[in-house]
Order: C-alpha cells, then sequence, then structure tokens
C-alpha cells in the first residue's frame, strides 16, 4: 500500500513517460496515462479518465501555444468543427453515466487499438491543388501555412460535412472516456478534408483541448476529478510532453509510433479482457 | 484603383492577425504556467499534511467529496487545504481552453468575420453550458 507521497513520485514519473513518448509521437499521453492507472496501479477507471482529461488540457493548451505562434493552425476549420465535438463531448460525458464501469473498460481497449493502427499507418500526405469544394469555399475554410521554403503555401480543403460528422464521433469518445481522440481528428482532418499534415496536426492539437474543456465540467461534478491523483498526472505529462517537444528534432517518428503502438496494443489487451472478466 | 484602396486594408488586417495569434499564443502559455503553479503549490501543502496517508483510488465515491461543486472548492482552497487548491488550480485549466474561444471572438470580430463570430460564439455556449450546468 502507497502512501500519497509515493503514489506521487510513481504516477508522477509514468505520466511524464507518457507525456514524453505521447508528445514525441504524436499519439498523445492521455491514452497510456488511463492503462497505466487503471491496470499498473489499481485505480478505478473513473478517476483514471478525470485525471486523464484534466491533464490532456494542460498538454493541449501548452502544444498549442507553441503551434499558433507559427501559423500551423487553421482557426476557422478548428471553431467550425469544435461545433461538433464540444456537443459530441457532451454526449458522450452522458453517455459515460449510462454505461458501467466493466463496459468502459472494453471499450476503451478497443478505441485504443483503433487510435494506435490509425496512427501508424502510412498515411498519404494530401494533394496541395485540390479543386476548390464549394461549401468549404463559402465557409472560409482554405488558408496557408509557412512552407519549409519559407513561402505562405495555399491549401484547399473539402468534405466539409464529413469531417463534421467524424469529430462529432471524436468528441463523443473524448466525452466517454476523457481521451483526446487526435487520431481521429487528425484522420478526419487530413484524409478526409484534405488538411496538409503540419496544419492538421496543430488544429487538432487545439481542438483537443476546447472537447475536452466540454466535458471536464461535467467530471468534475461527479466526483471523477480527484485533486490528489489528478495533480501528478496533470504536472507529469506536461513535463514530459514539454521535454518531448525538445527532443522532437531528433527523433525517428516512426520508429517510436511502432514501438509506442506496440505497448499500447498490449495494453489494450489488457484493459479488454480485464474489462470482459468484470461484465 | 479599388485595387489601391484595398491595399492598407489588407495590410491592417494581417497586422491585427497576427496581433491576435500573438495575443492568443501568450493567453495559453501564461494560463498553462500560473495553472500549474497554483496546483503546484497546493500539492506541496497537501503532501506537507497528508503525504504519508494512504489513499485508496480503488473505490469510486465521488460523490461524496467536496471536490466536485463550486462552493466546496472555494471553500477548501480559502482554507488553504492543499487539495482544494488543487482543484481550484484544475478548474482554473479548464477555464484556458474556453478563454481561447472568446478570444477568437474577439478576432473573428477584428476581422469583421460575423460568420465565425456566430460559430465561437455557438462553442463558447457549449463550453459555458458544460461549466454551469454541473456547478450547481
Amino acid at each position: 500500500m502507497m502512501n500519497n507521497i509515493e503514489y506521487t513520485i510513481v504516477i508522477g514519473f509514468g505520466s511524464a513517460l507518457a507525456g514524453f513518448f505521447g508528445s514525441l509521437t504524436g499519439l498523445g499521453g492521455g491514452a497510456f496515462v488511463v492503462p497505466l492507472l487503471t491496470l499498473v496501479l489499481g485505480v478505478d477507471i473513473k478517476y483514471a479518465i478525470g485525471a486523464s482529461l484534466v491533464s490532456i488540457i494542460a498538454t493541449s493548451s501548452g502544444a498549442a501555444a507553441a503551434y499558433v505562434k507559427e501559423g500551423f493552425t487553421n482557426l476557422r476549420i478548428a471553431m467550425f468543427l469544435c461545433i461538433a465535438t464540444t456537443i459530441g463531448a457532451l454526449f458522450g460525458a452522458f453517455l459515460a453515466l449510462k454505461i458501467q464501469t466493466a463496459a468502459l473498460s472494453i471499450i476503451f481497449g478497443t478505441v485504443l487499438i483503433v487510435s494506435a493502427y490509425l496512427s501508424i499507418r502510412k498515411q498519404k500526405e494530401p494533394a496541395l491543388d485540390e479543386k476548390k469544394d464549394h461549401l468549404a469555399t463559402r465557409l472560409k475554410m482554405h488558408g496557408t501555412y509557412p512552407s519549409s521554403k519559407g513561402v505562405k503555401q495555399p491549401y484547399h480543403i473539402s468534405h466539409v460535412p464529413m469531417g463534421f460528422a467524424l469529430m462529432g464521433l471524436a468528441g463523443t469518445l473524448s466525452g466517454l472516456l476523457g481521451i483526446g481522440s487526435g487520431a481521429v481528428k487528425v484522420l478526419a482532418l487530413d484524409q478526409v478534408m484534405h488538411v496538409p499534415f503540419k496544419v492538421s496536426t496543430s488544429t487538432s492539437n487545439l481542438m483537443i483541448g476546447v472537447t475536452a474543456a466540454a466535458s471536464a465540467g461535467l467530471y468534475i461534478t461527479r466526483g471523477y476529478v480527484d485533486p490528489a491523483l489528478s495533480m501528478p498526472v496533470m504536472l507529469g505529462v506536461l513535463i514530459g510532453a514539454f521535454c518531448g517537444a525538445k527532443v522532437m528534432a531528433h527523433a525517428n517518428t516512426m520508429l517510436l509510433r511502432r514501438l509506442f503502438g506496440a505497448v499500447v496494443f498490449f495494453l489494450s489487451l489488457e484493459m479488454i479482457y480485464n474489462g470482459w472478466q468484470a461484465l | 484603383m479599388v485595387g489601391k484602396h484595398c491595399e492598407p486594408m489588407k495590410i491592417v488586417k494581417k497586422v491585427s492577425e497576427k496581433k491576435a495569434e500573438e495575443i492568443m499564443s501568450n493567453v495559453l502559455r501564461w494560463g498553462i504556467f500560473i495553472t500549474s503553479a497554483i496546483v503546484l503549490m497546493g500539492s506541496i501543502i497537501f503532501l506537507y499534511h497528508q503525504g504519508f496517508e494512504i489513499p485508496d483510488y480503488g473505490h469510486f465515491v465521488g460523490h461524496e467529496t467536496p471536490f466536485n461543486n463550486l462552493r466546496g472548492i472555494f471553500s477548501e482552497a480559502l482554507a488553504f487545504n492543499g487539495l482544494g487548491i488543487i482543484q481550484l488550480g484544475l478548474l482554473l485549466l479548464i477555464c484556458v481552453p474556453i478563454f481561447r474561444v472568446a478570444v477568437s471572438i474577439y478576432t473573428f470580430a477584428m476581422q469583421r468575420d460575423g460568420t465565425y463570430v456566430a460559430v465561437s460564439f455557438i462553442v463558447l455556449v457549449v463550453l459555458v453550458y458544460s461549466l454551469v450546468s454541473s456547478n450547481v
């Protein structure tokens, strides 16, 4: 039985690792934190989800601060799609009340596997000279981003309704499981809506924080957010993510993703197994 | 001639957009910094007083805690209870993205983009609803 100090150190260290690899691979630390807390430390999944959600707000906002300055974030796409994600988050948080804990574990494990798979497989960079989609044009969603040559590279996007629907799903998952759903968001942005990678990553990042905030209020009311538990998670993930961002330039992202994906895969299997046993 | 008249407006637009992005970035940075400091301070107080106590995270008793409502959080924080201060910090953390959306409304208003003032406002309403409807 560990005391508060020991818990803080262990969880803080684990969260820092999660945040470090999460930011290096772009897979997010939140998804790693919940299995760590529930499987290794025997924490009730509700407390784990609460702590995870809070840490996601911290890392997303921290990273967004850097991205916005660089000019990669498309604010219009972000705000428009956030209508879908925030409403989805409310719906997901509402659903979480109706679903029993064991089922939550199974759903979490499944979503984790799918997210890891999505992040690992090869994505093709969207073509830049798409013909102008009518709705996207009316919504002023086309933009530019600073290319490596220092010139503003324009891009056009498409399939807005599909993107909107996917974001609703991403938001629901976020509200239900306390995760960032970054993988789904990025998928919707660059594969469906043809947003260039760098823009989709930073725009998704902004959206993750806003989405998490939508269900966080409800989580606090239900007592999912335990301050003693959430504190080392928040601080640990923040520090880890910060260090990860610094090291980013020297990292072999693909290799790390594969490694991270493998670990996450086994954690997911265990979560599903545990949930199944408890049903 | 119309083109020539438009040019200065375009430049003003670009400058204010840059300015807005800068404000945004600073708001986020400062928000994280301040809330982290509050959480850290709370955790030091908490560990100093209760560091050797053994918690039970295996059983969920969320409905029995004083930290699930505004009144409880504030009274605990004002009483210098470390956990209350932490929870207050976490509450403020939730406000950071909300504030960010509010700043977006301002940015779009500066650009005279009525559509997106409305869009951002809808997002803000959903966010505030979540925070308010829960803290009764």
